[in-house]
């Protein structure tokens, strides 16, 4: 055979994409959750209701005040985020080392709802950008992947540029088994090319410098004296008492023309009111700072330079804070899609090879690793969910305990898929998983009805709407696992 | 006929051979190119992010996060070119370019 262009992009991609998309598909599976992300911890916390809407008070303001100076006084670095349209309540948050927790309050009393602690919706966001592995080697091994995903997908438009059309049209669901998962594997290419390539893009760029720091490997610069500075979400010392804070965040408003959702971070001498995220698709830093001694105002900080802008858009786009309801459920979509393409892709591989490898060793682990991800992850995720309704409210440690049962959970399926693989049973690997995920997702309302925390009035929708997608991913385990059982044409 | 058939099945298992040994080198040489390619492209890479240091603003992560667009932007690109281009390695002739255009803006006095 001639070695021409397409068959050596053609080995490139379908190598690289493989091997990348292992991890990827897991990577685009949490970043699609991420887009609800706040939803989720709603979903995770029945105890907050979801009908306050009200003004923010004085009283609340204090409360949440003498929150964060106990919270300072654990050594913590505390901030509030305001109530929202999106998250109606007032949160006193700290960073744990991975996701930002703490109590939630009414906006007009300043009680605290003393909702269970949960791994929520940040989970998934902070598993989306760094596996859970913190900066080293989490987001390295993330923006490096989005950096294969770029060549994979760019290896991929080489090959089939002179087929974008057709490949757009094309999808023939009952034909053979092999031709039906390319005609999916190009459909969702082809057709969310410009959505994939765009977050690949503006995620690599947001973490580039992680993965490339700029400090010279052959020179390293001398180190200077070690600068005393907290670890990440701790405090060195506490600051003096806060000012009345309401004064101070209807002046920080006015300043930043940001009228809800603002987040309020201290320091041992300043108070600063930060722009809301959802004010637009700039995610600006922009900051109104107060005195913390007295609380006059100090600064106003606001950055709109061409660069900055740019560098604002790019991760205001890859973020979504901003969007409405609506562009929400666009990005909640494509995200599904790319996940289907990635999906779509390691079944291609393993289809193409199953009859030219023999189904030798390698092509077994391929495959359980294949499981594992399409089916495992899923699955563990679901655990996740039904480990918020199940675990008893009251545990200590309950984040972790979900967390730890997510991991378990996908551990065991991986390795169920390795066995069932190594010794040649792979088909009955697929099916059981499937059947576990159509269990978990199929089940998943009853156990949110059974659990008594499902609210009727006001929120209703978002449980309904977790419980009905759970519910579908569930049947559409089912119908794939029945047609797993028939014989391949 | 018997000495037909061995010599046929002989001369078939040696195809065989030599068509898996041509196989084996295609994707060794495509392996070694594209180890190279990588290579090169990290240093690049690597060396933008160092230029990108002399850009002038004050904030270095500024600096940085630019830097990061323009990698995220050329390194794949450069990948798949210094990949694509086999005749005359035209392809890891480009990126040794790219790499050579980097390291005299970041090393080069300004």
């Amino acid at each position: 055979m001639r070695d021409t262009l397409r068959v050596h992009m053609g080995w490139l991609h379908s190598w690289l994409g493989f091997l990348a998309g292992l991890l990827l598909l897991c990577i685009f599976a949490s970043g699609t959750l991420a887009v609800f992300d706040t939803e989720i911890t709603h979903w995770m916390q029945p105890e907050v209701p979801l009908h306050t809407r009200t003004a923010l008070t004085p009283a609340a303001l204090n409360a949440a005040a003498q929150a964060v100076e106990a919270s300072e006084r654990q050594g913590f670095s505390t901030f509030l985020s305001l109530p929202s349209h999106r998250d109606p309540v007032l949160r006193v948050l700290h960073y744990d080392g991975y996701e930002f927790t703490g109590p939630a309050l009414s906006p007009e009393t300043g009680t605290s709802f003393a909702p269970r602690e949960t791994a929520g919706g940040q989970f998934f966001y902070n598993f989306h950008f760094s596996l859970r592995g913190g900066d080293h080697p989490g987001v390295q091994l993330v923006t490096f992947l989005g950096l294969c995903l770029l060549v994979t997908l760019g290896s991929g438009l080489v090959i089939h540029l002179k087929a974008l059309w057709p490949d757009l049209v094309l999808l023939r669901p009952f034909g053979p088994r092999p031709r039906a998962w390319v005609d999916a594997h190009l459909i969702a290419g082809v057709l969310f090319l410009p959505f994939i390539l765009f977050m690949a893009y503006t995620g690599t760029a947001i973490h580039a410098r992680v993965l490339l720091p700029a400090q010279s490997f052959f020179s390293p610069s001398p180190a200077g004296p070690p600068k005393k500075s907290a670890p990440k979400g701790r405090l060195l010392q506490a600051g003096p008492p806060l000012p009345p804070l309401a004064p101070l965040i209807t002046q920080g408003r006015e300043r930043l023309h940001s009228p809800d959702g603002n987040l309020v971070l201290f320091t041992a001498d300043d108070v600063r009111i930060f722009r809301s995220d959802a004010s637009g698709p700039f995610l600006t830093r922009d900051h109104a700072d107060f005195s913390r001694k007295d609380g006059h105002f100090l600064r106003s900080v606001t950055r709109s330079s061409p660069t900055v802008a740019t560098m604002q858009l790019v991760r205001g786009l890859h973020y979504a804070r901003y969007a409405p309801l609506t562009l929400r459920w666009l990005y909640f979509l494509s995200g599904l899609a790319a996940t289907a393409l990635a999906g779509s892709g390691l079944v291609v591989f393993l289809m193409k090879r199953r009859r030219s490898s023999g189904e030798n060793a390698f092509f077994r682990l391929a495959e359980a690793l294949t499981l594992t991800v399409i089916t495992g992850f899923p699955i563990a995720t679901l655990g996740l969910f039904w480990a918020n309704r199940c675990l008893p409210v009251a545990l200590t440690g309950r984040i972790m305990a979900e967390i730890d049962l997510f991991f378990t959970l996908w551990t065991l399926f991986a390795i169920h898929a390795l066995l069932l693989c190594l010794r040649r049973h792979a088909a009955a690997a697929w099916r059981q998983h499937l059947y576990c995920l159509a269990l978990a997702g199929g089940m998943l309302p009853l156990v949110d009805l059974l659990s008594g925390s499902h609210p009727w009035g006001d929120g209703a929708m978002l449980f309904v709407t977790v419980d009905a997608l759970a519910f579908l991913s569930g049947l559409i385990a089912l119908f794939a696992a029945q047609h797993l059982r028939r014989p391949a044409t | 006929m018997l000495l037909t058939n061995n010599i046929q099945s002989v001369s078939d298992s040696l195809v065989s051979g030599t068509k898996a040994a041509q196989k084996r080198k295609a994707v060794l040489r495509r392996l070694a190119l594209l180890a190279g390619v990588c290579a090169v492209c990290f240093l690049t890479a690597h060396l933008i992010m160092l230029a990108a240091l002399r850009l002038p603003y004050e904030d270095t992560r500024l600096k940085t996060d630019l830097g990061g667009m323009l990698v995220a932007a050329l390194l794949p690109v450069l990948v798949l070119m210094g990949f694509a281009g086999r005749r005359h390695l035209w392809g890891i002739t480009l990126c040794l370019l790219a790499c050579g255009a980097a390291a005299l803006t970041a090393l080069l006095p300004r």
